[in-house]
């Protein structure tokens, strides 16, 4: 049995941005969680996971030097977004496309609140315990995360209320 | 008309439900009066509606699912048994040890050492095979498999690829044997598969193998070559393994005395 997989290749995946990147990070994850930590256990065994699973996509494209634009929030803002993923394009409906693309076009430090509280459905706090900042930065990044997938999406014909 | 809290992080806070209840009544009293910000959370509430409904979670592979599985199933089985042989694992080790030190040579054990020795490699062998665990790092090429080491054990194993001579690298993984890990290289001859354990050794790098052993059917070849201590298992015949064993040697140490 593999406990919260699927909620640590959707992270990974979308950190990542690369299936085979996020393959691999979540491999050395599983090991790390069983290595280190004896297994998966603690009252939020998932948010726990997923601080593991975050943590080894970032070593990970450390490694790899596979850079996001930057880690720094406060520079991001002013680089835009860059991410294609045509292989998948065809698999999915154009909206929901465009949506994982939009989201993947955002800088890491965005991408991971978005993704761990629009996919994962983490609270603020379990979120602040998985990138390891406080709650009031988590507020922040998703705010601003979310007034950059507006206007990406606003440009697409399909922001705020409008094209739905 | 404009309101300047329409822009304001809290707003994304109020949508989420995740505002002090102060705030959140403050915020209450502003939007029962404020078009603009009425406005700013309905977009709020369109934009995550949107992505909940829609931003697809990532699925991965059933490939990758199966492999994963695996590969935590040996890690399992592999800690629960470190820790069980731990004490005989000691024991073992440290009769090796005083022994070695008397004959002043760093590798061979006593009778009694020795034979517990030759008896887990086997049953580590039969483990890897039994458990589908052979390898945790699938390839035939040393620099694929070599560098997969890094970091996972405190030494660099030599890898040398031996296909040209009839025994193609499968791979690699991570193994313990006296309570330490070692490199386990897999290599294969037809349907045999060898597993071949290296670590280090203190004493010369000159190439030594011990006569071939056989245990529970199994041919098991011990030595040394090139600084390091090796350990071969495998239902292989034995002089196919001892061919496998001294072709292994002499590419990890050419000029070293006793490998060419």
């Amino acid at each position: 049995m593999l406990p919260h997989l699927g909620a640590a290749f959707t992270l990974a995946r979308y950190l990542l941005r690369d299936a085979a990147d996020a393959e691999d990070a979540v491999q050395e994850a599983y090991l790390q969680a069983l290595r280190h930590f004896g297994g998966f256990r603690g009252e939020n065994a998932r948010a726990w996971l997923l601080t593991i699973v975050r943590r080894a996509c970032y070593s990970w494209s450390d490694r790899e030097n596979r850079h996001d634009h930057a880690r720094d929030p406060d520079l991001v803002d002013e680089l835009a977004g860059d991410a294609d993923d045509p292989e998948t394009a065809v698999v999915r409906g154009e909206l929901q496309e465009q949506l994982a693309r939009a989201v993947d076009g955002l800088p890491l430090p965005f991408r991971e609140v978005v993704v761990l509280r629009e996919i994962q459905e983490l609270s603020y706090q379990e979120i602040a315990a998985v990138i390891g900042a406080p709650v009031g930065t988590v507020m922040s990044r998703l705010a601003r995360a979310r007034r950059r997938l507006q206007r990406v999406l606003a440009a697409q014909g399909m922001g705020g209320t409008h094209g739905l | 008309m404009v309101c300047e809290h329409s822009t304001r992080d809290e707003l994304s806070g109020y949508a989420d439900g995740e505002l002090a209840k102060e705030r959140n009544r403050w915020w209450d009293a502003h939007l029962a009066e404020c078009p603009p910000c009425r406005e700013a959370l309905a977009r709020l509430q369109a934009l995550r509606e949107q992505l909940r409904g829609r931003l697809p979670p990532r699925e991965p592979s059933s490939a990758f699912r199966d492999d994963l599985r695996r590969l935590i199933r040996a890690e399992r089985g592999r800690s629960g048994r470190t820790l069980a042989n731990r004490g005989v694992w000691r024991t073992a080790l440290a009769a090796t040890l005083l022994f070695a030190a008397g004959l002043g040579v760093g590798h061979i054990a006593t009778r009694g050492g020795q034979a517990t020795v030759a008896d887990q490699v086997v049953a580590g062998h039969v483990r890897s095979l039994e458990v589908d665990h052979l390898v945790d790092i699938a390839s035939s090429e040393h620099h694929v498999v070599k560098p997969w080491f890094a970091g996972k054990l405190d030494f660099s194993p030599p890898v040398p690829e031996l296909a040209q001579e009839g025994y193609p690298l499968i791979g690699g993984r991570v193994d313990y044997l006296g309570g330490r890990a070692v490199a386990a290289l897999v290599y294969a001859r037809g349907p045999h598969r060898v597993n071949l354990l290296v670590w280090p050794t203190a004493s010369s790098s000159a190439c030594v193998r011990d006569p071939t052993m056989v245990r529970q059917g199994f041919n098991l070849s011990h030595g040394r070559a090139g600084g390091m201590e090796f350990w071969a298992v495998s239902d292989l015949n034995r002089g196919e393994l001892e061919d496998l064993v001294g072709r292994w040697q002499r590419e990890v140490a050419p000029e070293a005395r006793g490998c060419g």
